[in-house]
């Protein structure tokens, strides 16, 4: 059993009269790379900012290694952070930027400068420690801040948003860096993004927040499979939403009535005569043809496509309402499409699943 | 000739005019204060020092000028401060009425300088410092507040607003930030500034008489002279206190330019 070592209690943030983080409760173990996702406004990063103690809970706690602290100051914690705007300290080069938090620590100069050098080549930046922070790249600004948060070999590193400001190439690499430091310095990651991709490629667990609250938190995959709450189903990955109400239920398999008529699901604790969101994932929509399953069909009329790298999202409108298909290019490339062609779109009863309504 | 190419040489002919218009008298003046002739005709006189070397020894003004001195210092360093302290609570802090704070805080400029000099005048003799160089003093911090205040602010304006709080974060309490992180952040303003309102004081004549009593400053000292008699001295002592004001002026411009990061050459 891992240490619980950040916990958060039913904490809750107000400014005035708003409410921006409404009562969450999270536990990370040592280690973890926890990334917390949701719309702007929806807490996280107020949430980050009461770990760092740059804000001061309304109520609930903070424990941090089982201790209290709410109302420690945050130059007495120790919860470096990589900020969205980075914050390098202009006026300082590569290295007094690093050895800033060391010296703050009274670590001695030469010390310091030793421990520096250290993160600045490992980070595979020690050609500009004298270099003036404002000249350097995006790429190279990320390592400086991230050298100058992990100097002090914190046990959490909190992170804001730091690839936000980048090129998507220079994303993708700084991701791939990121998981390599977070193996080998096994520390715990506490990430806050509205990018899913970001959480998704890096994080072991995923929290979604909305309006201050917590959606659901979990592995990746389990948020992206099945989430818990329509607004999950609606932020992750793209899924198609029909509202229906349950008609029967048999051996696991639930009949709902939706106004693209009778389809399945995968039944979970829902009754007969229930409103329920019927769920099923783009990318586990099919054309009807050979090899299809048939158990959930709809015919509708081909709206449009949309390619994003290798895969193409088609967009399908049956009785008013849009139907997504989300496949790889090459598994389309054969089928005719064309807007305003009719097609069948086909689900298995096991792809889509039922959320009730929230009365 | 294009016309794009006339209007260029138009504007530079509108630039130099108005450059000419500023600059002319104050060049005559300095011109003049080189001539040996008592009433200034063309052509001029012979070169000579003798006007200078007259202020030299007139016995009013060396007190004048020490007293110019003293004061602009001290308001140069208090009036930074307090700008200082009055930028970074605008900077720092969210209240009540801040808009109100801020409205006062950037006032007195605005106010016509012979009714703050009279009010000075009045409050000043109230509580028995009149005609002491505290009095002026006072009364300069408070025209050269405004100006320090200015300067800093926009500074603090420029700093990413998450600079202190990475700081903290970095483990240094709200001293060692400011100490470590905003004042060199805002040094250049901070020395823009005590040059800037050394040389708003060192000029400032108007609330200066009304409150200096005998502890006359420069300008006051220039003006008595020049009521009674119309000397060329006054090109001289002119000349002086231009270059000083000027070269305060200009080192604060320079700092503020300076100081400015170097953009990537890449």
């Amino acid at each position: 059993m891992p240490e619980q070592f950040l916990t958060l209690r039913q904490l809750e943030k107000r400014f005035g009269e708003a409410t921006a983080v409404d009562r969450i409760d999270l536990t990370v173990d040592k280690g973890e790379f926890v990334a917390i996702m949701g719309p702007s406004g929806c807490g996280k990063t107020t949430t980050l900012r009461m770990i760092a103690g740059l804000e001061t809970p309304t109520s609930g706690e903070v424990r941090l290694r089982g201790r209290l602290i709410n109302e420690v100051k945050p130059w007495l914690r120790d919860t470096p952070m990589v900020w969205q705007s980075l914050a390098l300290f202009p006026f300082m080069s590569v290295l007094k930027n690093v050895e800033f938090g060391l010296k703050m620590r009274g670590v001695s100069a030469a010390e310091r400068r030793r421990r520096a050098m250290q993160w600045l080549e490992r980070m595979d930046i020690a050609a500009l420690a004298n270099r003036d922070v404002s000249r350097l790249s995006g790429g190279q600004r990320q390592r400086v801040a991230l050298a100058r948060a992990l100097v002090t070999e914190p046990e959490i590193l909190l992170l804001d948003e730091p690839l936000s400001a980048l090129d998507a190439h220079l994303v993708v690499r700084m991701q791939a860096e990121l998981i390599r430091l977070h193996r080998e310095l096994g520390i715990t990651f506490f990430y806050v993004t509205h990018s899913q991709s970001e959480a998704f490629a890096m994080a072991s667990r995923v929290v979604i927040m909305n309006q201050g609250r917590i959606e659901q938190t979990g592995p990746a995959r389990q948020v992206y499979r099945t989430p818990a709450t329509r607004f999950v189903a609606e932020f992750v990955g793209t899924n198609n939403i029909l509202r229906g109400s349950v008609v029967s239920v048999e051996s696991g398999c639930a009949r709902v009535s939706t106004p693209l008529g009778l389809l399945t699901a995968v039944a979970l604790n829902v009754h007969p005569g229930e409103a329920v969101d019927y769920v099923v994932g783009a990318d586990t929509v099919s054309l009807a043809g050979a090899g299809a399953s048939a158990e959930n069909s709809v015919r509708c009329i081909m709206v449009s496509e949309q390619f994003f790298g290798s895969v193409v999202t088609v967009y399908a409108e049956a009785e008013g309402i849009e139907l997504r298909m989300q496949k790889r290019q090459h598994e389309l490339s054969a089928a005719a499409l064309e807007p305003g062609r009719p097609l069948e779109l086909c689900w298995s009863a096991q792809s889509a699943f039922l959320l009730r309504t929230k009365s | 000739m294009s016309l794009r190419r006339i209007g260029t040489v138009l504007l530079w002919c509108y630039v130099v005019t108005v450059f000419a218009f500023i600059m002319a008298p104050i060049a005559t003046s300095f011109i003049v204060s080189f001539n040996f002739d008592r009433f200034p005709t063309l052509p001029l006189g012979a070169f000579s020092l003798r006007w200078y070397q007259d202020i030299a020894q007139d016995p009013m003004l060396p007190p004048a000028f020490r007293n110019t001195i003293i004061v602009g210092f001290t308001v140069s360093v208090i009036a930074t401060t307090l700008g200082f302290a009055a930028a970074y609570t605008d900077y720092r802090y969210r209240f009540a009425g801040k808009q109100v704070y801020l409205a006062l805080a950037l006032l007195p400029p605005t106010i016509p300088v012979v009714i703050l000099g009279l009010a000075m005048l009045i409050f000043l003799t109230k509580i028995g410092l009149f005609g002491t160089l505290k009095a002026i003093i006072i009364s300069h911090i408070v025209v050269c507040l405004p100006f320090a205040m200015a300067l800093i602010r926009l500074r603090l304006s420029q700093m990413d607003q998450s600079l202190e709080a990475a700081a903290w974060n970095l483990g240094a309490t709200e001293w060692r930030a400011m100490r470590d992180v905003i004042l060199p952040f805002t040094l250049p303003a901070i020395l823009a500034a005590l040059f800037i309102t050394m040389a708003v004081s060192f000029d400032e004549y108007a609330i200066a008489w009304f409150v200096s009593g005998f502890q006359e400053t420069l300008p006051v000292r220039i003006l008595a002279m020049f009521q009674g008699q119309v000397s060329p001295r006054i090109n001289a002592i002119g000349s002086i206190v231009f270059t000083i004001t000027m070269t305060l002026v200009i080192l604060a411009q320079a700092i503020l330019l300076l100081r400015r990061p170097a953009r990537a050459p890449d």
